[in-house]
């Protein structure tokens, strides 16, 4: 705290690696992450770093401010924490459960497509995409949190293949490694996640809680059928959430400009 | 857009590669620093003579620096390559990024010395998951920073090309890089035709170029006859030749060799009809016992002699290519799928003509079965 020159005002959320915060700086109010980086090497950590510096560069309505350097904790480095504007809303895994509106699923994979494209526009993949790490602001609007580092610090909830990633919202590149690791491409494959998820409350390759008959079907990329689940998404839509989930990430829309372009030209 | 040219130990790139660009069965020609000096060299032209020749004629001209054949095995043919200056440093030596980048800068300056369009060098692949596929993506990326339009190339082996969900992740990430078009080369550990490709080695050349063509042109080096469900799948142009090494790119056609050999002249037919070569003997016996039959798949007479097999392999060649490139994807997927299974049930009708048996098992099925995945996955 003392290194950040902020007060704690109240936690928000702790637990595995993650430790939040609610703390005030200058009266005003942002948000402490504290994570656990255990064997992460020091180059791993520069490579955070160098991110972060990225990220305070990036200013979108939907992709949430980093309001500080990475700063490390520890001598040998224990912990890694930075500051981050506070959100007041709801996180998108409160929000999800019963099938949404199509136009209000839309609305939000356009807003998350636009965060990414920030994101992809600076050189940051966001690897980790999921309900944990998407808001719905008080006031209307979504916003992606925890971007790139997630990668170098461990944040995510479990890794598989040394990729960071949340069961349920992986792309089939987060299974890999040397040159297939994820691209933006991977980041709008999770957005086709987030969507079929929003249209039917269902996950498009559910996580029944065993890793190996997950992983099976991730790479096939065998997900539910989205015309099964719910048969009054126009077919402009249901298209679109098949394309972020092309198996070849080559097939999809490259990157989040142009995820959000074909959003945004939906009749 | 139908056929490349692709650059021989012999010296008549720019008289027989001119002439079928003149004639409309080619674009145009590929040289590559293993087969035309750069400066003048006993019977061969320099390099600015053949592409100046071949451009007089209309050549669309490239200059692949096949970097990717200084990994293959027992490579040792370097009469013409070491008087290119490709490299800063050792030949080959691409560890570290500022060797990647001036062996890149070496390529693009012969390149604009040449005045041909700028293709990067690439790496050997066997595997789509491995540190070589990492320096495979270095390399690109850098060929990129040098220059955001140049052409980017992908050189793997049979392995490499089926490798599935790895492949397709490899492509990705070299998708990411948005350059100015693709050149994929499937090579080959031996030197013969037809060529002996494997069903998902097939599929993985399809999805890859059916994903790259969203954006650009999509070359098949040295493809010919096996590319053409590459073809299908919307690849732009397909390299070719009258020799088997400009037809196959393979080990063999970059080791040691002794000072003038050639070796002899390729004359086998092809035959429309059936997708496929046949020697001239066979070729003659078919049209001797059967000549409507012969007429109808060649189609016309047997080629008397080297020069004329090749003018019929093109001409071949091209019209099945441009029928296919007219056509939307599902169509172009069904009329090659067709196409194959003519052929398939002609090679039984020429097996019983001349005596021997059908060859389809060989120059057909395994293409055939390649481009089947390929639809079953594009869902056709």
């Amino acid at each position: 705290m003392t290194a950040l020159g902020v007060a704690k005002v109240s936690d928000l959320r702790s637990g595995g690696q993650k430790t939040v915060c609610l703390v005030e700086r200058g009266g005003e109010q942002l948000v402490l992450k504290v994570v656990a980086v255990g064997s992460t090497s020091p180059e791993a950590l520069r490579r955070a770093q160098r991110e972060v510096e990225l990220l305070q560069q990036i200013d979108d309505a939907h992709v949430v401010k980093v309001a500080s350097d990475l700063i490390e904790l520890g001598d040998p480095v224990e912990g890694a924490a930075w500051l981050e504007e506070y959100l007041d809303g709801e996180d998108l895994k409160d929000l999800v459960g019963a099938p949404w509106p199509v136009a209000d699923a839309v609305a939000m994979a356009l807003d998350v497509a636009r965060g990414l494209a920030a994101l992809h526009a600076a050189k940051v993949v966001h690897r980790d995409l999921s309900v944990n790490n998407v808001r719905r602001l008080a006031g209307g609007g979504y916003v992606v949190m925890d971007p790139g580092f997630a990668r170098h610090t461990l944040l995510s909830d479990i890794t598989i293949g040394g990729q960071p990633g949340t069961p349920g919202f992986i792309s089939p590149e987060h299974l890999l490694a040397y040159s297939g690791i994820p691209t933006p491409a991977s980041d709008v494959f999770c957005v086709g996640i987030l969507m079929f998820l929003a249209l039917t409350g269902q996950l498009p390759i559910p996580y029944t809680g065993d890793p190996s008959d997950y992983i099976s079907r991730l790479s096939r990329v065998e997900t539910l059928d989205l015309g099964t689940l719910r048969n009054d998404v126009p077919t402009e839509v249901s298209e679109l959430v098949s394309r972020c989930m092309h198996p070849q990430p080559a097939r999809r829309f490259r990157n989040g400009q142009r995820l959000a372009d074909a959003l945004q030209a939906l009749p | 857009m139908t056929l490349l040219i692709e650059d021989t130990a012999r010296n008549v790139l720019a008289s027989w590669g001119g002439a079928a660009v003149a004639a409309g069965l080619a674009t145009g020609a590929v040289i590559s620093p293993f087969s035309t000096p750069r400066q003048h060299a006993g019977y061969k032209q320099s390099a600015q003579e053949t592409v100046d020749r071949l451009k007089a004629e209309g050549a669309e001209v490239w200059f692949d620096p096949e970097t990717h054949a200084l990994q293959m095995p027992a490579v040792g043919d370097f009469r013409y390559y070491d008087d290119w200056p490709l490299w800063d440093g050792p030949r080959g030596q691409l560890t570290s990024h500022a060797e990647m980048r001036g062996h890149v800068e070496r390529v693009f300056g012969e390149q604009d010395g040449l005045g041909v369009p700028h293709l990067a060098p690439t790496v050997l692949l066997h595997s789509a998951q491995s540190p070589a596929s990492r320096q495979a993506l270095d390399l690109a990326r850098v060929a990129v920073e040098v220059d955001s339009a140049c052409r980017l190339a992908i050189a793997g082996d049979s392995a490499f090309w089926s490798s599935g969900l790895t492949l397709d992740a490899h492509v990705g990430g070299l998708a990411q890089l948005e350059g100015g078009g693709w050149w994929l080369t499937v090579v080959r550990n031996f030197n013969v035709l037809p060529v002996p490709a494997m069903p998902e080695e097939v599929h993985g050349v399809c999805r890859t170029v059916r994903a790259f063509s969203e954006d650009g042109t999509v070359h098949v080096s040295h493809g010919d006859l096996a590319g053409l469900p590459a073809i299908a799948a919307s690849a732009t142009t397909l390299g070719t030749g009258w020799d088997p090494r400009q037809r196959v790119s393979c080990y063999g056609s970059y080791e040691a060799r002794a000072p003038g050999d050639g070796g002899q002249w390729f004359s086998q037919a092809t035959l429309e009809g059936l997708l496929s070569l046949m020697s001239r003997a066979d070729a003659s016996l078919l049209e001797q016992r059967d000549p409507t039959l012969s007429n109808r798949l060649l189609p016309g007479t047997v080629p008397p002699g080297a020069n004329e097999a090749f003018i019929h392999h093109v001409d071949v060649l091209s019209r099945v290519v441009a029928d296919l490139r007219g056509r939307a994807h599902r169509d172009a997927y069904q009329a090659l799928a067709d196409r194959y299974n003519a052929a398939q049930a002609d090679w039984l009708s020429v097996a019983a003509a001349i005596g021997s048996r059908s060859r389809a098992d060989t120059w057909i099925s395994p293409l055939h079965d390649g481009l089947h995945r390929y639809g079953q996955t594009e869902g056709f």
